[in-house]
């Protein structure tokens, strides 16, 4: 029967093809063409590698492993690389496989190093369907928006407009991310809780945070030839999304927060 | 939101606006104030009002917006139900109205299915909360398994008959092993005398199409049955078909909007 003992001898070879994968991916496709192909193949072969352990463990556990914060920490893994395979898959982003792959290296790394999360229940509210997509698509369009922000500061630091054409395609999939979840959030806040939106500090600063998106992308269409305030934008978007993510807990109103146990 | 606007009164109010909204369209379109209040000016507007309410809201405390002082007068006391917010979220719902028929007029279903489902998502999400607020009853009530339970309590005070009675059949807590922790708990309800249901926190039961029952908090102090006394929250919401709705159009436009527009850039060198 597989256990948590089992978890590195699946995760490390995993690491090691989606590093691998993330090294392949950053050479120029255009220049050599088959990388981007070898960069998918081993970062695919990672994931099946990692996936069987999931299913494994599944298996033996006789129910989906989502109950304790290691299980779900597995999923985080999962999800990371599989949306940084997409999105290099349809827009050859250099640097994306890379990026995933250290966000899911992080996540491995805590399950391997501190075993007593894997018994860690999570509180009821907590067992749902909704958490691990809720969580991972949230913390892919960090990462995305991550980028997006450093482009707006090199940009407003070297009064260079030429970075907000490669700003864009990023906000556009940040936002994507951002709303799938945002919805699965609302979806999921009305099977815990029972309305869909509570404003709650959390869910206030998660408004904040589209609105300020949308606006950026607003901003672009209605003058693209002014490039300050865009960049601005994106720089406030990535500040409002820290204060959403863990900001929101320094402040005196996470006491009556929905959202206390993240 | 006020009792008098709810149903029928919010919906004939809404498609009232609606039918105005369509004839301004196309009776006063191409009026400079009509497509100022249509353009993605207007739209940048009110998302940075949106942002920076939100942030205030946000920052300021709810202990801060006592009785007398400034944040409560500004309406920061109860800020999603504050008079300025409200405001705010009719703006855009107006808006988003005005841009949806502007767009619905010119019959281009295919070049537009993004935009539309986009903008028309986001309405109907913010329709159902807003317009739909007033039609929204969330109550408690103590089910036990002496008794049949046909009430609930309202957070004002007041108690309402449910349409059906019910009483627990069974309960279970599942602790954890390592520190005796509740993990999960579980109870079987029997509503109107007839099937069994299985209720638990993240899985509630859909009693009618409007109304759903969620398992909040259980007792054992003070219950004269063999079982402890459970406390099933009722929310009532004639609006959650909109709302769902709404979300499922936002989550495809967004696929849409971003699978489908072209990129700016002529390459993907460039995007590298």
């Amino acid at each position: 029967m597989i256990s948590w003992i089992h978890f590195p001898f699946f995760a490390l070879p995993a690491l090691l093809c989606w590093a691998c994968g993330a090294a392949f991916s950053a050479r120029d496709c255009v220049r050599h063409p088959r990388t981007a192909g070898i960069a998918l193949a081993l970062t695919v072969c990672g994931l099946i590698v990692y996936g069987s352990f999931i299913a494994l463990f599944w298996h033996a556990l006789g129910r989906p492993p989502l109950r304790t914060m290691g299980e779900t920490r597995l999923w985080y893994s999962l999800f990371m690389m599989l949306s940084g395979a997409i999105v290099y898959r349809c827009w050859h982003y250099r640097w994306i496989l890379g990026v995933s792959t250290v966000v899911a290296a992080v996540f491995i790394l805590v399950n391997i190093l501190r075993p007593e999360i894997h018994d860690q229940s999570l509180m009821p509210a907590l067992q749902s369907l909704w958490f691990v997509p809720h969580v991972t698509v949230y913390i892919f369009s960090y990462s995305i928006f991550g980028c997006a922000a450093l482009m707006g500061v090199v940009g407003l630091w070297r009064h260079d407009a030429s970075y907000l054409p490669s700003a864009d395609p990023l906000v556009r999939i940040g936002i994507l991310f951002l709303t799938l979840g945002m919805l699965s959030g609302c979806v999921w806040a009305k099977q815990a809780w029972g309305s869909f939106w509570n404003w709650d500090p959390k869910e206030t600063w998660a408004a904040a945070t589209w609105c300020a998106a949308l606006l950026y992308i607003h901003l672009r269409l209605r003058h693209a030839d002014r490039w300050r305030w865009p960049y601005i934008w994106l720089i406030i978007t990535f500040v409002l999304l820290q204060m959403c993510w863990y900001g929101v807990n320094l402040l005196p109103s996470a006491a009556s927060s929905m959202h206390a146990y993240s | 939101m006020p009792a008098f606007l709810s149903f029928p009164v919010n919906a004939a109010l809404a498609a009232a606006i609606l039918a105005v909204l369509w004839v301004v369209d196309a009776e006063y379109g191409q009026r400079p104030s009509v497509r100022l209040l249509r353009s993605s000016t207007a739209a940048c507007w009110l998302l940075g009002i949106t942002v920076a309410w939100c942030i205030i809201g946000g920052l300021v405390p709810p202990q801060w917006a006592t009785d007398g002082s400034v944040w409560q007068a500004l309406g920061f006391g109860a800020f999603p139900s504050s008079w300025g917010f409200r405001l705010l979220v009719c703006a855009l719902l107006l808006h988003l109205a005005l841009v949806i028929i502007h767009r619905l007029r010119q019959r281009q279903w295919q070049r537009n299915a993004a935009f539309l489902m986009l903008h028309g998502g986001l309405w109907f999400v913010l329709a159902a909360g807003s317009i739909g607020a007033a039609d929204r009853v969330e109550g408690r009530a103590l089910v036990t398994d002496d008794t049949e339970c046909g009430t609930m309590f309202l957070r004002d005070g007041r108690i309402l008959p449910l349409a059906y009675s019910m009483h627990l059949a069974g309960f279970e807590v599942e602790r954890s092993m390592a520190d005796s922790s509740v993990v999960q708990y579980t109870a079987t309800i029997v509503v109107d005398s007839a099937e069994k249901h299985t209720i638990a926190v993240n899985n509630p039961y859909g009693v009618r199409w409007d109304e759903d029952l969620y398992l909040t908090d259980y007792t054992t102090r003070g219950t004269s049955g063999t079982l402890p006394a459970t406390v099933i929250m009722v929310v009532r919401e004639p609006w959650k078909p909109v709302s769902l709705g709404g979300i499922l159009m936002l989550a495809v436009g967004m696929l849409l909007y971003v699978f489908r527009t072209p990129s700016r850039s002529s390459s993907s060198s460039t995007l590298s």
